[in-house]
């Protein structure tokens, strides 16, 4: 593209005729440009992506929180001696915080703890 | 032959220079190595990016340039503009982590990701920044955050616990999900390649057949870029989100 193929180069009247076919000529290109953009950002393989990447997020929720339960009452029966009490109670609240944790990353609610809607 | 095989040899550590101090090796191994070179290389960029900097940017300044903005962008969209002050932090953390990817992904590399005690360790590093942000900015209402609003009084003894534990869970998740993703990743492409290598091995038929498998070990490749930029940028958003509810709490 040369100055002169511009809509307003220096030495034309941005509104003649021909200035005027230049801009929805650029106009076209862009809208076609922008209608193959978005035809990609929802192509199957972004779509696979994004829940692969959800899928990967659910499992490592589900899985450390009941990771930590074990380990805190382990640690807290092996300190207070009465196993097994703690590391079911902990093992089934730290299932519980993954479950709501999978939950939230599911619903969009991002990782904080509440249920505020993400921005 | 079944040493070639191992999909698992990829991930050995060895040392490289033996290093002892009373009894313990601190080694400098093939993992040091690796992330000794992640760090040079970003600091390679951003020095040689920006030595010389020009209104017309070239193209290892348009690379530091973007990188800067992509990450700085990143720290005000999820955590806020009252999260600037970490953003060196922040971008720490990504860069180490993805050069640590994807060299991971160069011919004889090592993917110092794949071990969950170096994630960990991030990760727990993470844990702990945040934490002492939230105490700091907060002081002892920090506890508050394991409250949610508007949760019935009754069910607080139920509640409180549950969000303790899945404050606690953060430091595993994030570093399991890093982890498990770069392994998983490194072993299925280590398969594919024992699969061509194999059916080449048996024969000019097999080797005909070796080659759509070829073909999607390339294309899967490809896929494993896409997921070590992809862990690198989960990594550090979701550090900029916790970063996000240490300041402003709920």
């Amino acid at each position: 593209m040369t100055p002169t193929d511009l809509p307003n180069a220096p030495d034309s009247d941005p509104d003649s005729p021909e200035n005027q076919a230049k801009w929805q000529k650029i106009a076209k290109a862009t809208a076609e440009a922008q209608q193959k953009l978005d035809g990609k950002k929802d192509g199957i393989v972004a779509e696979a992506s994004r829940d692969s990447n959800i899928a990967w997020r659910v499992m490592a929720d589900i899985i450390s929180a009941p990771a930590v339960g074990l380990l805190i009452g382990f640690a807290l029966d092996g300190w207070m001696h009465t196993k097994p009490l703690f590391i079911l109670v902990c093992f089934f609240i730290g299932l519980g915080a993954g479950f709501l944790n999978a939950y939230r990353t599911g619903m969009g609610y991002g990782s904080a703890i509440g249920f505020k809607k993400k921005k | 032959m079944a040493g070639k095989m191992d999909p698992l040899h990829q991930f050995k550590i060895e040392p490289i220079a033996a290093f002892d101090v009373g009894g313990y090796s601190l080694a400098f191994t093939n993992s040091a190595l690796f992330m000794t070179l992640a760090i040079i290389l970003t600091a390679a960029i951003m020095i040689m990016g920006s030595a010389r900097a020009q209104m017309i940017p070239g193209r290892l300044q348009s690379l530091s340039e973007m990188f800067y903005s992509f990450i700085s962008g990143m720290v005000r969209d999820a955590a806020g503009e009252d999260a600037k002050p970490y953003f060196p932090f922040v971008f720490t953390l990504f860069s180490f982590i993805l050069f640590g990817n994807l060299l991971g992904m160069t011919p004889y590399g090592f993917t110092f990701t794949s071990h969950i005690i170096v994630t960990f360790a991030l990760a727990f590093l993470v844990f702990l920044v945040i934490t002492g942000i939230g105490f700091y900015k907060h002081g002892l209402h920090f506890f508050s955050f394991f409250a949610p609003p508007g949760v019935p009084l009754i069910l607080a003894p139920l509640i409180i616990p549950i969000e303790v534990f899945s404050y606690l869970a953060r430091p595993i998740s994030l570093s399991v999900r890093l982890f498990a993703n770069m392994l998983a990743g490194h072993i299925v492409l280590k398969v594919l390649a024992s699969f061509i290598v194999m059916m080449v091995g048996a024969g000019a038929m097999g080797a005909f057949g070796a080659l759509p498998l070829l073909g999607f070990s390339i294309g899967f490749v490809g896929f494993e870029i896409f997921v070590a930029l992809l862990q690198a940028y989960i990594f550090s958003v979701l550090t900029c989100v916790y970063l996000h509810d240490a300041i402003h709490l709920h």
